[in-house]
C-alpha cells in the first residue's frame, strides 16, 4: 500500500510538472494521493501527503526561477496541509468503520454460532435471511428448510400469542417485542419459547432479528414443582405480608372444609382461633420486616364447621416477593393425645396419692390394734398367739415398705428430668461411706474409679448408685474378703460403659431377665431381705435418660451391673488425681 | 385477754375412726391432760373454729390437721385457719400418710407449722403423737391469741 501511494504521488508530479497545467490549480492535484494515503496511515498518513506535496511545489517553484511569489507558494502550501490533514482523518474515520462493521459482524457470527439460543434473521418481509444453530436444535428445521419456510407455520398455533405479522409490526412500533408463547417445532412438538424481535438498521435494506429461547426446562421445572405441590400431603402455602393467603395447596381443602377461593378472599386472621391471631400477627409483622424468628409457629385455624386444628408451622420469609413460603403440619391428633397422657399423669398422680394416704390407714389399723390386744392382754394369751400376733404386725409392716417402695418406682416416671452435672465418683465415696456407717463391723474393700462425670438428674442417678452400691454391699454380706467396684469398661465403639461389681452371692444367668421387673427377686427373704424394686428403679431411671442396664453373673461368683446413659454425655475420665 | 391456755383442747380433724381411735390411745399413753376434741371432715372442722351456724368453740392450744379429708380439704382448711384473726397463730400439725413432695410444699407453703408422717408401726406412731405433745404442749412458748378474736 506504502509503494502505491508514494507511486501514485510520482505520478502526479511527472505528469503536473512535465505536462504543465496551469498555475492556479498547482497543488489540488495532489488531493487524491493525499487523501489516499489519509485512508491508509490515518491523520499522519495525509500531514505527511500533504509535506510530501508542498515539497514538490516549493521544488518546481525554485526550478522555476521563482515564477511563483512566495505569497502564493505559501497559501497552496498551506491550502495542501489543511486538506491533507482533512482527507487524512475522514480516510481515517471511514477505514475505521469498515474495520468495526466487519468486527461486529464477525461478532455476531460467533455469537449465532455459539448461543443456545435461536437466532434468525429476517428481511423486512418476514423472510428467513439467516438461522443459527440454535435454531435448528430448537426448531428442528435446517438453514436451508428455514429459508423456503413460513414462519407463520412456527408462530401459528398459539391462540393467545400474537401472530408473526403483528410481533413484526410490534417490533417496529416499539423497537423492541418481548413475548412468552408457545411455537411448533418441525416434529410437530409445541414449545414453550421466549421471543424478542428487533428491527434492524433503518434503510431499504432493513429486516428483523428474531431470538429464540426455549423455556421447556424451566416449564419442565414449574411443573414438576406444581404437581409436587399438588401431591404434598402437607399443607404448603404462600402467604402475603399483608396477612392474606396467596397461593394454597388442595390439602388445606380437605383439611379445613372452606374451598380455595373463600380461604383466598378473607384475611388469614379471619379463620385463625382468636387467642391466636395477635402472636400471628406480630409474627407476620416481624418477617416481613426481615426480623429473624424462629422458623416454627404454632396455631390453629378455624375448620367450616367450625371446630379448630392445631397446626405447626414452618416457613421462609422472601423479602423480595413480600411473601411468606410455608408448610403446615396438622398436630391437632398429637395434641390432642398430649392432652389425654396429660389427663392420665394427673389420674396416675391422684392415684398414687391415693394409695399413699389411703393404703397405709388400714396397716396403721392392724398393727396399732394387735400392738394393742398384745398391750391389753398380752398377759392372757398363750405363746402361740403372741407369736402369731407379732407376725401379723411383721407383715403389716412389710407391706407398708412394699407400698412405700413402689411409691418410690412411679415417682422416679413421674417426676420431670433435670438436669445437671453429676460427679459419679464422689458419689460413690458418700454412698460407701454411708454404706460402712451402716454396715457396722463388716470388711468391705471399696475400690472407686476416679475422675467419672456424667450429665443427667443429679437426685436420680444418686438413686442408681445407691441402690446398685447397697446391693453389692447386701450380695457379698457372706463373702469373706467382700470386694466393690465402681468403674468404666472401654467398648469397641470407644465409648465406655459404667459397671458395678461385686464378689458377692452373684445369680444364675438363667433368670437374668428377671432382675429389673419390679417385685421379683432372685433370692429369698431369709438370704437377703429386700422388695425387689430397687433394680427395676435404677433400670426406669436410666431409660428415662436414654440409657440401659445389663448384668451379668454366676452363682456364687459375684455380679457385674453395667450401665450407660446414651442421651447424656458419655462419662469420661478426667484428672486421675 | 388471753383465751387459749396450754389447758385448751387439741382439735383432731381425722376422718379414719380407726386413726381416731388409734391417736386417742397414744395421747392416753402420753400423759397429755388436754381434752381432745375430734371433727371427721374439713367442713366439720371450720364450723367448730368460726362457728358457722352455731357458736364458735373456744380457740384450740393445738390442731393436729388430715391433708386427705372429705368435703373441704386439709390444705383448705390450713388455708382458713391462717386467713382468720382468731386463728392466725394457732399451731398447726399436719398428721398425713402422705410422703409426697408436692403435699409437703404446699403445707409449708400455707403455714403449717409442723409435718408428721403417720407411721404403720403403731409404736413409732404412739412415740411421734407423745413426742408433739410434749413439744407443743409443753416445751413451746405458745402464741397469744388476739383479745379481739
Amino acid at each position: 500500500m506504502v509503494s502505491v501511494t508514494l507511486s501514485l504521488f510520482a505520478l502526479v508530479a511527472v505528469l503536473r510538472f512535465s505536462i504543465g497545467a496551469p498555475d492556479s490549480l498547482v497543488g489540488t492535484y495532489f488531493l487524491l494521493p493525499i487523501a489516499l494515503a489519509g485512508m491508509e496511515f490515518g491523520w499522519r498518513g495525509g500531514v505527511f501527503g500533504a509535506a510530501l506535496s508542498s515539497a514538490a511545489i516549493i521544488a518546481w517553484a525554485v526550478s522555476q526561477d521563482a515564477a511563483l511569489p512566495p505569497s502564493e507558494i505559501v497559501a497552496r502550501c498551506g491550502f495542501l496541509a489543511l486538506f491533507g490533514t482533512w482527507f487524512g482523518v475522514l480516510g481515517a474515520r471511514m477505514s475505521q468503520a469498515v474495520t468495526d462493521r466487519g468486527v461486529i459482524a464477525d461478532q455476531m457470527l460467533y455469537m449465532e454460532a455459539l448461543t443456545v439460543h435461536g437466532m434468525i434473521r429476517l428481511d423486512r418481509s418476514g423472510v428467513v435471511t439467516g438461522w443459527n444453530r440454535g435454531a435448528s436444535e430448537i426448531l428442528g428445521y435446517s438453514e436451508a428448510e428455514a429459508q423456503a419456510l413460513s414462519l407463520t407455520v412456527i408462530f401459528g398455533d398459539d391462540e393467545a400469542g400474537s401472530s408473526f405479522r403483528e410481533m413484526l409490526d410490534g417490533a417496529l412500533r416499539h423497537g423492541l417485542w418481548d413475548e412468552e408463547r408457545w411455537v411448533i417445532a418441525k416434529d410437530g412438538r409445541r414449545l414453550r419459547a421466549a421471543i424478542s424481535v428487533t428491527p434492524l438498521g433503518s434503510g431499504r435494506r432493513s429486516g428483523f432479528a428474531l431470538v429464540i429461547g426455549d423455556l421447556t426446562a424451566r416449564e419442565a421445572a414449574r411443573h414438576e414443582s406444581s404437581r409436587m405441590w399438588e401431591l404434598s400431603f402437607q399443607l404448603l402455602a404462600t402467604i402475603r405480608f399483608d396477612g392474606y393467603f396467596q397461593h394454597l395447596n388442595p390439602r388445606w381443602e380437605e383439611l379445613l372444609g372452606w374451598t380455595t377461593e373463600e380461604l383466598l378472599a378473607r384475611p388469614m386472621s379471619d379463620f385463625i382461633h382468636p387467642e391466636d391471631v395477635e402472636r400471628t400477627d406480630v409474627r407476620l409483622a416481624q418477617r416481613a420486616q426481615g426480623i429473624v424468628v424462629s422458623p416454627e409457629h404454632e396455631m390453629r385455624l378455624r375448620c367450616r364447621d367450625g371446630s379448630y386444628r392445631s397446626l405447626l408451622w414452618n416457613s421462609i420469609a422472601s423479602l423480595d416477593d413480600g411473601l411468606l413460603y410455608a408448610a403446615a403440619l396438622d398436630v391437632t391428633e398429637r395434641r390432642r393425645q398430649e392432652a389425654a397422657i396429660e389427663v392420665a399423669n394427673k389420674e396416675l398422680e391422684a392415684f398414687s396419692y391415693s394409695v399413699s394416704h389411703d393404703l397405709r390407714a388400714p396397716l396403721r389399723a392392724i398393727d396399732g390394734y394387735t400392738q394393742a390386744i398384745l398391750e391389753d392382754f398380752g398377759e392372757e394369751l398363750p405363746a402361740q398367739a403372741q407369736s402369731d400376733f407379732a407376725r401379723v404386725r411383721a407383715a403389716s409392716q412389710r407391706m407398708s415398705l412394699l407400698i412405700d417402695e413402689m411409691l418410690a418406682l412411679s415417682r422416679v416416671t413421674r417426676r420431670e428430668l433435670r438436669s445437671g452435672s453429676v460427679d459419679l465418683s464422689g458419689l460413690a465415696d458418700e454412698i460407701t461411706g454411708e454404706l460402712r456407717g451402716q454396715a457396722g463391723e463388716r470388711e468391705v474393700e471399696a475400690t472407686i474409679e476416679r475422675g467419672l462425670h456424667v450429665a443427667g438428674d443429679p437426685e436420680l442417678l444418686r438413686l442408681v448408685l445407691h441402690n446398685l452400691l447397697e446391693n453389692a454391699w447386701k450380695f457379698t454380706a457372706h463373702t469373706e474378703g467382700a470386694r466393690v467396684s465402681l468403674s468404666t469398661v472401654a467398648r469397641a465403639d470407644g465409648r465406655a460403659t459404667l459397671a458395678v461389681r461385686d464378689n458377692g452371692a452373684g445369680f444364675d444367668m438363667r433368670y437374668a431377665d428377671k432382675l429389673f421387673l419390679p417385685f421379683e427377686r432372685l433370692h429369698r427373704q431369709d438370704e437377703f431381705p429386700g422388695t425387689g424394686v430397687g433394680l427395676a428403679t435404677v433400670a426406669r431411671v436410666l431409660r428415662r435418660h436414654g440409657g440401659a442396664i445389663w448384668a451379668e453373673g454366676a452363682p456364687g461368683e459375684g455380679a457385674s451391673f453395667f450401665f450407660d446413659l446414651q442421651t447424656a454425655q458419655e462419662p469420661h475420665a478426667q484428672d486421675h488425681a | 385477754m388471753l383465751r387459749t391456755t396450754r389447758r385448751s383442747p387439741i382439735l383432731l380433724v381425722e376422718d379414719n375412726p380407726d386413726d381416731e381411735d388409734l391417736t386417742r390411745r397414744a395421747f392416753r399413753r402420753s400423759s397429755i391432760a388436754n381434752d381432745l376434741d375430734v371433727v371427721r371432715d374439713g367442713q366439720e372442722a371450720l364450723d367448730y373454729l368460726f362457728g358457722n351456724g352455731g357458736p364458735a368453740k373456744q380457740v384450740p392450744a393445738l390442731i393436729l390437721l388430715d391433708l386427705k379429708l372429705p368435703k373441704v380439704d386439709g390444705l383448705e382448711v390450713l388455708k382458713q385457719i391462717r386467713a382468720h384473726a382468731r386463728t392466725r397463730l394457732v399451731p398447726v400439725v399436719i398428721l398425713t400418710s402422705s410422703r409426697e413432695q408436692t403435699d409437703l410444699l404446699a403445707s409449708y407453703g400455707h403455714g403449717a407449722n409442723s409435718y408428721v408422717r403417720k407411721p404403720v408401726n403403731f409404736e413409732e406412731f404412739s412415740e411421734n403423737v407423745r413426742q408433739l405433745g410434749l413439744y407443743w404442749l409443753d416445751v413451746n412458748e405458745p402464741p397469744p391469741i388476739p383479745a379481739d378474736a
